[in-house]
């Protein structure tokens, strides 16, 4: 009975498995509200296919968990302050659990759906894995290969030395 | 959520470009979350992530910078409204400046001291010094701070009245806004190194000094100075950096090196900066950290690099400055047309009654127009000492008293009368007949102000056609050329009337005088940078931005208009200078103090470098006060792209022997002459823009020497280069 009297709207993702969706947590959609609003009486769903059906699942519950927090602010200003609030512990737990490679899928999701709070939030927790990192340490975390020449590289640090206290 | 990952595993993942990757711009944002340390170390992972961190200049590192609230913009007090070069670059300086003074060690070799540093700046103390803190005056908290230790003061008046003779390395901190920490004390610098920060310093009533320097360095930084003096002696050494002065002087005495950047000098009762005594050999630690940053700075291939890097940005102040510009003179032309030429009428008339009207406005290139003679003269010139008639006169010579004497003068201007066949000038060339020999001033003058010199070339400057848009600076000098001699007849006709009468007058008064005597000269030389290119390949002027003339019809007209309208911004930014071998031995040369990026303004004097002194003042804005810079008694100066304006005497005065590079400058508007070369002064003076002042442009007399090439001299009251009484220098 529920679900008839709140409008929802339909996803298909990469496997083909199509997620139905509360309108008011579609609503952290950012862009897509409107474009999902006209699709809100057709009976076909919208095709993500750059999302697979892992990743949509979790965005869903990190939208259901959030569905009550305010709008992020629109000013710049505030959007400053907005950005150097700490991760809270559940989003920074929800993020970190599968994985550094379905971290890397959410965020693209969040991208493509334009979810603001989510790609702040996942954004900040990525930057979390290099803060205090050394370069080596750096490429490990994310698997990156140094493509430096030993002479480059000695004059990227020479250039870079000077922020260490 | 175990699905699988639709996007390739692994690391490629990460590389932004990557198609399977997340987006650069996701990328940015991640780093965008991270402190200016951690973003140096994400430089060092590879090259898309270096290329990552660099593509942040104007977002995260202009934030960061941004959010240390006791710095000033990297350009403060001038260009506030441009970018630097690189908001990361920038920020480094700062971070770099700031612990500059910890540096410290015994070897000099940097590095081996790394550590020794850093350990001991790990156990650094800090002290508090305000209300309800441990200490509540600065003095009882000094008596117990060791080495290094770091002492903050919160906000409020500290009226302690003493001298603070400071032994042990120290930093002293204004915690709080700028201007609500207010030392009065007397600081000695007799440690090895210290720093002080934003702060406010007056000084007690027992002493002019705020802060004394005689040994070790100091670092001052964002502070305001008040009503007093900073004085730093050899081989002390000095950093003062995005500082107030408000009725306060900075005296450098003796130094190898020190600098003054960013700062603000207003109300001063004397000079705001002096500096004086030869360099001493005795130096300290800091000599070469500090000199290399001045030889940096004296180094023209630098600016020049700069300005390409930086072409988006002044491209755009450029056009922007442009139109502004553009718009005040159109008004300042519509409503100074009339008076300019009343004016000139009157003075005119005037100079009639006192003294023949010279107009030897030389073509500019004395190659040109050589005959036998100009050989003569150039060699006589080119002699390193002064002629045997120089020095013999050089006491008795002054710029008032009626020289009689002849060696100079007669010669000189005999030189001068065949090349005035060359004349361009609109009207002179034309109706007043050539004269040789009779550019020769009555003895009625008596002082150089009766000395009524209008040189028409001045008025009728070239400027390029807005579409004469020349591809090469060869091409581009011919082209005016042209312009200049097509123009003169339909475009200055108005000119060639109001003058015609003046004309006719000195050429009357003229003829009278030569006939009856020679004897003493008075001698004009208009030199345009633009004319030289023919022969001069390595003296060649060429402005960045052309468009930065004035359209033609409008400065054939508005002489004398309302100057501010278009200096509005500082133009010297725009100068190329073209080094030449001179120049650059002499850049290469310099140490001594550096005066960088300061603005000096409403107070009696700018510079002053006297008894030896040796100092570089670069990228200044000094205007409204007495004299600009005045160089005297065997001081080395390199002056170099200052905007020198509206002084109320000359913008830069040379006297007794002082010499050095004067390149690259934006002097105008000033009240007499822009540079005032005397007593045996002998300045390369290269690549300047010299306008609008209400006398002359360059006045060189009084034995004054020098080398005088590729300026641009134009809208000046009177003469563009004015030699008077055995001043002699080479013009090109």
């Amino acid at each position: 009975m529920y679900k008839k009297i709140v409008p929802q709207i339909k996803l298909e993702t990469y496997e083909k498995e199509v997620f139905e969706i509360d309108l008011d947590i579609a609503k952290k959609f950012g862009k897509l509200v409107p474009v999902l609003q006209e699709l809100l009486n057709d009976d076909k769903p919208l095709t993500i296919k750059t999302i697979n059906s892992g990743t949509l699942k979790k965005i869903i519950t990190w939208c259901t968990y959030h569905k009550d927090d305010p709008l992020p602010p629109e000013d710049d200003d505030n959007r400053m302050k907005h950005s150097t609030e700490e991760v809270s512990s559940w989003d920074d737990k929800f993020l970190q659990e599968d994985g550094q490679a379905a971290l890397f899928d959410l965020i693209s999701a969040a991208h493509t759906l334009d979810i603001d709070g989510l790609l702040d939030v996942a954004c900040k927790v990525v930057a979390t894995m290099i803060k205090g990192k050394a370069p080596e340490e750096i490429r490990k975390v994310f698997n990156i290969k140094n493509d430096f020449t030993q002479q480059e590289e000695d004059q990227v640090r020479k250039e870079n030395d000077w922020c260490e206290d | 959520m175990s699905s699988p990952s639709v996007k390739a595993e692994n690391g490629s993942k990460v590389l932004p470009g990557d198609k399977s990757g997340l987006p650069w711009e996701i990328w940015r944002i991640i780093l965008s979350y991270l402190t200016a340390e951690d973003l140096c170390g994400s430089a060092c992972v590879c090259k898309t992530w270096n290329d990552l961190v660099m593509s942040l200049d104007s977002t995260r590192w202009h934030e960061l910078y941004l959010q240390c609230s006791d710095w000033k913009h990297p350009y403060w007090p001038l260009n506030t409204d441009s970018e630097p070069l690189s908001w990361r670059q920038a920020y480094r300086d700062q971070i770099m400046s700031i612990r500059f003074w910890s540096r410290y060690s015994k070897e000099p070799e940097p590095g081996t001291n790394c550590l020794y540093v850093l350990k001991r700046r790990k156990d650094r103390k800090v002290i508090r010094v305000g209300r309800d803190m441990e200490h509540s005056t600065l003095k009882s908290a000094l008596a117990v701070a060791n080495d290094y230790d770091r002492i903050e003061v919160y906000p409020g008046i500290y009226d302690e009245q003493f001298e603070m003779s400071s032994k042990i390395p120290f930093e002293l901190i204004g915690v709080g806004e700028l201007g609500s920490i207010i030392l009065v004390v007397c600081i000695e610098q007799i440690g090895l190194t210290g720093r002080v920060s934003n702060l406010v310093f007056r000084a007690p009533w027992f002493t002019n000094f705020i802060l004394k320097v005689r040994f070790g360095y100091l670092q001052v930084d964002n502070c305001i100075l008040e009503d007093g003096m900073v004085y730093v002696q050899s081989p002390g050494s000095s950093h003062i950096k995005y500082c107030t002065f408000r009725h306060a002087t900075v005296i450098f005495q003796h130094l190898t090196a020190s600098i003054i950047e960013n700062c603000e000098f207003s109300q001063t009762d004397t000079a705001a900066v002096t500096v004086e005594g030869y360099p001493k050999d005795d130096r300290n630690w800091t000599y070469n950290s500090l000199l290399e940053k001045i030889s940096h700075n004296c180094n023209i291939k630098n600016f020049n690099r700069q300005k390409k890097d930086v072409a988006p940005f002044s491209a755009y102040s450029a056009s922007t400055a442009l139109t502004s510009g553009q718009k005040t003179l159109e008004k300042s032309y519509t409503f100074s047309t009339d008076r300019d030429f009343d004016h000139r009428r009157k003075s005119i008339c005037s100079s009639g009654k006192f003294s023949s009207m010279v107009t030897t406005t030389d073509h500019g290139n004395w190659g040109h127009s050589s005959n036998g003679q100009y050989d003569d003269t150039k060699s006589v010139a080119k002699r390193p000492e002064p002629s045997p008639s120089n020095v013999n006169d050089l006491s008795t010579s002054n710029e008032n008293g009626p020289s009689l004497s002849n060696e100079n003068g007669p010669s000189l201007s005999n030189e001068n009368g065949p090349s005035s066949s060359n004349v361009i000038g609109p009207s002179s060339s034309n109706d007043n007949p050539p004269s040789p020999s009779d550019y020769v001033n009555g003895d009625t003058i008596d002082s150089s102000r009766n000395c009524a010199n209008y040189v028409m070339e001045n008025d009728a400057r070239n400027v390029p056609d807005d579409d004469d848009e020349a591809s090469s600076q060869h091409s581009n000098a011919i082209s005016n050329h042209s312009n200049r001699s097509g123009s003169s007849e339909s475009l200055y006709r108005e000119d060639s009337d109001e003058f015609d009468s003046g004309s006719v007058d000195s050429g009357n008064s003229n003829h009278h005088l030569g006939g009856s005597s020679t004897s003493s000269s008075d001698i004009e030389e208009v030199s345009y940078s633009s004319d030289d290119f023919s022969s001069e390949e390595e003296s060649v002027i060429m402005l960045s931005h052309p468009d930065h003339q004035m359209p033609r019809s409008i400065s054939s007209i508005s002489l004398g208009a309302d100057v501010q309208s278009i200096c509005s911004q500082n133009q010297s930014e725009h100068i190329k200078i073209i080094e030449d071998n001179d120049m650059k031995k002499v850049l290469d040369e310099i140490r001594g103090c550096m005066i960088h990026r300061c603005r000096i303004t409403q107070g009696k004097g700018g510079v002053v470098v006297a008894l030896q002194g040796h100092a570089v003042i670069s990228h200044c804005d000094i205007n409204s006060v007495g004299y600009g810079i005045r160089c005297i008694q065997n001081s080395k100066v390199v002056i170099l792209k200052n905007e020198i304006h509206h002084c109320r005497t000359s913008g830069i005065f040379m006297r007794l022997a002082a010499s050095g590079v004067i390149a690259g400058n934006d002097i105008h508007s000033n009240c007499e002459a822009g540079i005032d070369i005397r007593k045996n002064a002998d300045p390369i003076v290269q690549c300047n823009r010299i306008h609008h002042s209400k006398r002359s442009g360059v006045v060189v007399l009084g034995s004054g020497r020098g080398q005088i090439k590729s300026n641009e001299i134009y809208q000046n009251k009177e003469a563009g280069v004015y030699i008077l009484y055995r001043g002699n220098p080479i013009v090109r």
